[in-house]
């Protein structure tokens, strides 16, 4: 066996590209200074130690300046009347109902943690908050369970199959509508979507769990409920994507956006994209992106850092000036049918930038970028 | 810095050393264990935070590079054996696809080595480390047994069975292994 060819091969197959690069400096470091500039872990240990010092010495003094505290107190009875709470007291402290803050974090700790929940744990803890089943529907991976909470003791008689209206929020039918995917193969909950009433109480806030690496982040959505108003072709491009009726969409919609592709192939020129910088906000798990002569401004494209993979086609690129401050955490960069006729310089100005496929007829230097650790196809 | 302790450098020195040096040859030893560019960069991120936290504890008896791949390693297994990555799985399947518009047969090179090197990763994790330690990253078996964990006799079984099994895929895909 070649230990070299086999050395290079495995290599190979683990990627052709370095694998440790600056960004993984930058995530450390920014993780370390994140530590080191908070108040938490550079005060707190202190202000416990201290703490924990005092109560002991307090304790000590009582100790000392209460007698013997092995002896029966005097007057049992009196004591007993004193210390112990009333009963009533005790059930209606039991009794409260959860607040909404306390249901969104139980929930979110269904899939925080490094054991999520399974089905069973799930509905223990859906009872427990007075949250009641509403839908059940099964994809490949497993259920996908519509839950509504109410927001006293009272057991909802209104049943929902999908997100409710805000009206019904604002009555106070409910204070949470919850959806649980649950990964059928290992009974495990593995993301949530959450929507109640915003801290103004005009509108909806919509959070829902990340995919991938980002699995136990929730991104969030203000105006959940609102309909989303844009150019035509976009607007249909982008329900097409999510598989609902371009009228029906809503600014919650944009959150589920995870491809997108905007073909303006039969028109003539280039399309430009217009739309409120909060739209494009909105689309926080978007990591596919396909233009066919469709061009998207630059200050959109930053409203979206959670592009990964990006392909142009048709006339809407040069040197990628205009939109290259928009992409830097592209890692996939499909340039064979667009007019890119840049250097191997534009392309290094995107520092996220893993895969190119580009024609090195344009970028005859291209070993400048395969120097750079980048996979350069054609 | 073989040889070297704790005390020779300091924390930030330490991690940029590690980073630097061990930086590459970490992330594909994790990318071995999990299979997943994404997941390999957060757990490459955890093993960097846990070996800053730790640089009190290295103490020099080991190789500081043999020191942080033995973090690296148990993160991994850590990793494994949490239902968490199970779940992953189901969701990163597509994320994982390096170039989603080429097939990856089309920038094979070479296919037979190409085979051998696809069967050691699919090989079960036990004797997958023995084998990607060995080729990819030149250890012998006391150093793999030493940055495992592992009693030396374990790891010479281990790779016994591993080069066993490696042998019976190749013959099955009719490839020739010299």
């Amino acid at each position: 066996m070649s230990n070299k060819n086999l050395k290079k091969a495995i290599d190979d197959q683990i990627s052709k590209g370095p694998l440790f690069t600056e960004e993984d400096r930058r995530r450390f470091y920014s993780h370390t200074q994140k530590k080191r500039s908070s108040w938490w872990n550079q005060g707190f240990p202190r202000l416990l130690t201290v703490m924990t010092t005092l109560l002991v010495l307090a304790g000590s003094f009582y100790f000392f300046t209460s007698g013997n505290p092995f002896q029966a107190p005097a007057s049992p009875d009196q004591e007993t009347v004193i210390d112990k709470p009333m009963p009533e007291e005790e059930e209606k402290e039991k009794e409260e109902p959860p607040t909404l803050e306390e249901k969104i974090e139980q929930i979110k700790g269904m899939i925080h943690t490094e054991e999520p929940a399974n089905k069973e744990q799930m509905t223990e803890i859906v009872q427990a908050l007075n949250g009641k089943q509403v839908s059940v529907t099964e994809d490949e991976q497993g259920e996908r369970i519509s839950f509504v909470f109410s927001p006293n003791e009272k057991m909802l008689e209104t049943s929902y199959t999908e997100a409710p209206s805000l009206e019904a929020f604002q009555n106070g039918d409910l204070d949470l509508f919850a959806v649980l995917q649950l990964a059928e193969e290992y009974d495990m909950v593995y993301s949530a979507e959450l929507t109640y009433l915003s801290e103004d109480g005009e509108s909806l806030t919509k959070e829902k769990s990340g995919s991938g690496a980002s699995q136990r982040q929730f991104e969030k959505v203000v105006g959940a409920e609102e309909p989303v108003s844009m150019k035509d072709l976009t607007l249909r491009s982008i329900a097409r994507s999510l598989d609902k009726e371009p009228e029906a969409l809503t600014k919650g919609d944009l959150l589920d956006l995870e491809e997108l592709t905007i073909n303006a192939s039969h028109l003539n020129g280039i399309y430009d994209v217009e739309a409120a910088p909060e739209y494009f906000k909105a689309m926080k798990s978007l990591k596919v992106l396909k233009l066919n002569q469709a061009m998207i401004p630059v200050e959109l494209l930053k409203e979206v850092p959670t592009i990964e993979q990006v392909k142009f086609i048709g006339p809407t690129v040069k040197d990628l000036s205009s939109v290259a401050d928009g992409l830097q955490n592209v890692q996939y960069l499909n340039l064979i049918n667009s007019s890119f006729d840049g250097t191997a310089e534009d392309l290094l100005k995107l520092k996220s930038l893993t895969i190119v496929r580009v024609s090195p007829s344009v970028v005859p230097d291209y070993e400048k970028l395969q120097f750079e650790g980048i996979d350069v196809r054609w | 810095m073989t040889g070297h302790t704790q005390a020779d450098f300091s924390r930030d020195e330490a991690i940029e050393y590690i980073m630097h040096h061990y930086g590459e040859v970490m992330k594909r030893t994790i990318y071995t264990y999990v299979k997943n560019h994404h997941t390999t960069d957060d757990l490459f991120q955890e093993v960097l935070i846990l070996i800053y936290r730790k640089w009190d504890q290295f103490n020099g008896q080991s190789q500081l590079k043999t020191w942080a791949m033995r973090i690296a390693i148990n993160r991994c297994k850590d990793y494994l054996r949490s239902p968490l990555h199970r779940i992953k799985l189901v969701k990163d399947q597509w994320l994982d696809k390096k170039d989603p518009e080429q097939p990856e047969d089309t920038i094979i090179q070479n296919e037979q080595w190409q085979q051998v090197a696809k069967a050691i990763l699919n090989l079960p994790v036990k004797y997958r480390e023995v084998m990607i330690l060995t080729f990819q990253q030149n250890m012998t078996q006391k150093e793999i047994a030493d940055v495992t964990d592992t009693p030396l006799s374990t790891v010479k079984t281990r790779m016994q069975r591993a080069r066993h099994m490696l042998r019976e895929h190749v013959n099955e895909e009719g490839l020739t292994l010299e």
